[in-house]
């Protein structure tokens, strides 16, 4: 999840930057290559120059914006509401100097589904991606994407013991049913502790954090 | 040492012994011991005269205080198996449960004295 999200925010960054692929009428000046560096060990950035969209481009843009939303309106407002609650992202969006920052919104909203977009404006605001804008020459936009990459969470392991509420509700339930079915046996302790422990053991199969 | 007293004494190491299997053996090492543990229960219940239908039937062997312990250590060893903390907290949970049984069957451990059987003169 966290690979597919860097690379759809990648892609979204090339759309709100240009709102079209480069165009063969900007003649004179053709965006860079993008340059990757390693900062540190676990540090990389990826720097993109883009040029300012021309009007044809805007409108080619807003052509998809309109498409995209019309596709699914309900979970392009979704989309739209979570870019909104997003600061940081709000914040990269604004960074382009000249562009309407609700057509940079709609933009990035059209350019990717609901799931990837939950990833990277999370991965954005955990500080996990991090873009610096900088207008530069004729107005262009050079974009630096800084991935951090994040260690790997080490969680103690758990075994057995549940870890969501749904494992807990199965395990309380076999719980009571344990109690219920070897209380009964409660006048005759030998065949209580018998079933007791055979509830015990047949526990051992069951896996209470499938429902997690 | 009393009959009575031998008697908690085993029911109480195989409670222990249950909980030690549950909460470390491995799955198909779980099963096979479980299932002697389960036997095992049984055995000791004939073994010690238990199976007396008067006296089961009236309620005079009844021990929810154990069972109930024994269930709550049962479970407690489920959850904890397979963690990094069972190797530690499995062993003092069956000693726990270990004592507990053994020290209230002192006082109030029900126990039903196996009836002679009458051989014809």
């Amino acid at each position: 999840m966290k690979f597919r999200s860097i690379v759809t925010a990648g892609l979204g960054l090339t759309l709100v930057a240009g709102l079209v692929a480069p165009s063969a009428a900007i003649a004179a000046q053709k965006p860079d290559t993008p340059v990757v560096k390693q900062v540190d060990e676990n540090t990389k950035s990826l720097t993109t120059v883009s040029p300012t969209p021309t009007e044809a481009q805007k409108q080619q843009g807003r052509a998809t914006i309109q498409a995209a939303e019309a596709a699914d309106p309900a979970a392009f407002a979704e989309r739209v509401n979570l870019i909104r609650a997003s600061p940081k992202t709000l914040a990269y969006l604004k960074s382009f100097k000249g562009l309407d920052v609700n057509e940079q919104i709609s933009g990035l909203a059209a350019s990717m589904p609901t799931e990837p977009l939950i990833g990277f404006t999370g991965l954005v605001e955990a500080g996990a991606i991090e873009f610096k804008v900088k207008t530069i020459k004729n107005g262009w936009y050079s974009t630096e994407m800084i991935v951090h990459e994040q260690p790997l969470v080490q969680t103690r392991d758990l075994g057995s013991l549940p870890r969501c509420p749904s494992a807990w509700a199965a395990f309380w339930a076999w719980f009571a049913v344990n109690v219920t079915t070897c209380g009964a046996f409660a006048p005759f302790p030998v065949a209580a502790f018998a079933c007791a422990a055979g509830f015990a053991v047949g526990g051992a199969i069951i896996d209470f954090n499938r429902g997690c | 040492m009393s009959t009575k007293s031998k008697y908690w004494l085993t029911l109480s190491g195989l409670l222990a012994a249950v909980v030690l299997t549950v909460g470390l053996a491995p799955v198909p090492l779980v099963f096979v011991l479980g299932g002697a543990l389960v036997i095992g229960f049984l055995a000791a219940g004939v073994l010690y005269g238990q199976f007396q239908k008067d006296a089961i039937r009236s309620g005079a062997l009844a021990a929810p205080f154990p069972l109930l312990l024994a269930i709550v250590a049962f479970n407690a060893a489920l959850l904890l198996r397979g963690s990094e903390l069972a190797l530690f907290l499995v062993p003092v949970v069956a000693a726990a449960l270990f004592t507990s049984c053994y020290v209230w069957s002192i006082k109030h451990g029900p126990y039903a004295p196996p009836r002679p059987t009458n051989t014809a003169t």
